[in-house]
């Protein structure tokens, strides 16, 4: 996939996977890279700058028998920004397939 | 490469590049190590799988992670940021204040009331530049209360939400900007304008003698 693409769209990946529950970092990083073939180590540069701007914000939570895990949760203002992303992302998708439709005149 | 290797590289650059907390982006990187290792591979494959390190540091720079001044950091510690708060808080109610008693002002002298002994006397006919003057102050200083109070609310926000505070980052309505500038510049001319509009009136330039201000 083109590496425009891929970064254009990786801000509403990170946020909708928030949006259903708080994230470990490790599996952010894990899914997404395996899904879109992104090296792991570009995704956490987006995590700070989503944090930057206040779109998420990070905790440490214990686990049983290692050291704490770094845990990301969406904001307020995160989901403001991801329904804002979504409709740019559902707006972009009704032009495309308008121009890809074989037989429309 | 090893997994010390990396990480030591990452943080050198970082902390080149002025990135603040990167303890917290290592974070990141020594548990997809740990988590990785866990898993059976071997360090170097990881760092492979990773990405090129001065990529990753060119991506933090590039995301603006900088810290922009020494002095803002100051303000991002809690024992500064909220005591600092509460003063622009209390400075923002003098402002509302200012403005308040501006426009009385203007009110008082327009009506030309003498309820108040101790107000100064100003002539008729000059004193309706001072009624403009004190008309456009007091839009001068509401412009400015907003301007203010835009600031304020924003670095509260940005402290609630993140911890940090940047400040000059808010927006307002150009209209306000615009008014602001109008209405100083205004406020300066009337000011200047009374000035000598009154000390010819008074014939003395230390009008305030004739009148009898301080007696």
């Amino acid at each position: 996939m083109n590496i425009q693409y891929k970064k254009g769209i990786l801000d509403l990946l990170v946020l909708a996977m928030l949006k259903k529950k708080d994230q470990y970092g490790y599996d952010i990083s894990e899914m997404i890279s395996l899904k879109i073939e992104i090296s792991p180590g570009t995704i956490y540069p987006i995590l700070r700058k989503m944090k930057d701007d206040g779109f998420v914000t990070t905790y440490l939570s214990e686990v049983s028998g290692g050291p704490a895990r770094k845990y990301y949760r969406i904001t307020n203002l995160g989901l403001t920004h991801f329904n804002k992303l979504k409709s740019e992302w559902d707006e972009l998708k009704l032009i495309t397939s308008y121009f890809l439709e074989e037989n429309n005149d | 490469m090893t997994k010390q290797h990396f990480i030591d590289t990452l943080t050198q650059g970082l902390k080149k590049h002025n990135i603040h907390d990167v303890d917290d982006i290592i974070t990141d990187y020594e548990d997809y190590f740990n988590q990785q290792l866990a898993l059976g591979k071997t360090e170097s494959d990881i760092a492979i799988k990773l990405g090129d390190v001065k990529t990753i540091i060119s991506d933090y720079v590039k995301s603006g992670s900088k810290g922009r001044a020494k002095w803002f950091d100051l303000v991002t510690v809690g024992f500064i940021a909220i005591p600092m708060l509460i003063i622009l808080y209390g400075l923002l109610i003098v402002f509302g204040l200012t403005v308040l008693a501006s426009w009385s002002l203007a009110i008082y002298y327009l009506f030309q009331l003498d309820t108040f002994a101790f107000m100064p006397y100003i002539p008729f006919g000059i004193h309706f530049v001072y009624i403009l003057l004190f008309l456009v102050f007091s839009l001068f200083f509401f412009t400015l209360t907003v301007r203010f109070y835009a600031t304020t609310k924003s670095m509260t926000m940005q402290y609630v939400v993140k911890q940090a505070i940047r400040i000059g980052d808010y927006h307002i309505k150009p209209i306000y900007i615009k008014l602001f500038n109008i209405s100083s510049i205004i406020s300066l001319i009337l000011f200047i304008l009374g000035y000598f509009l009154s000390a010819l009136v008074a014939k003395d330039f230390q009008y305030w003698h004739v009148w009898e201000w301080f007696q």
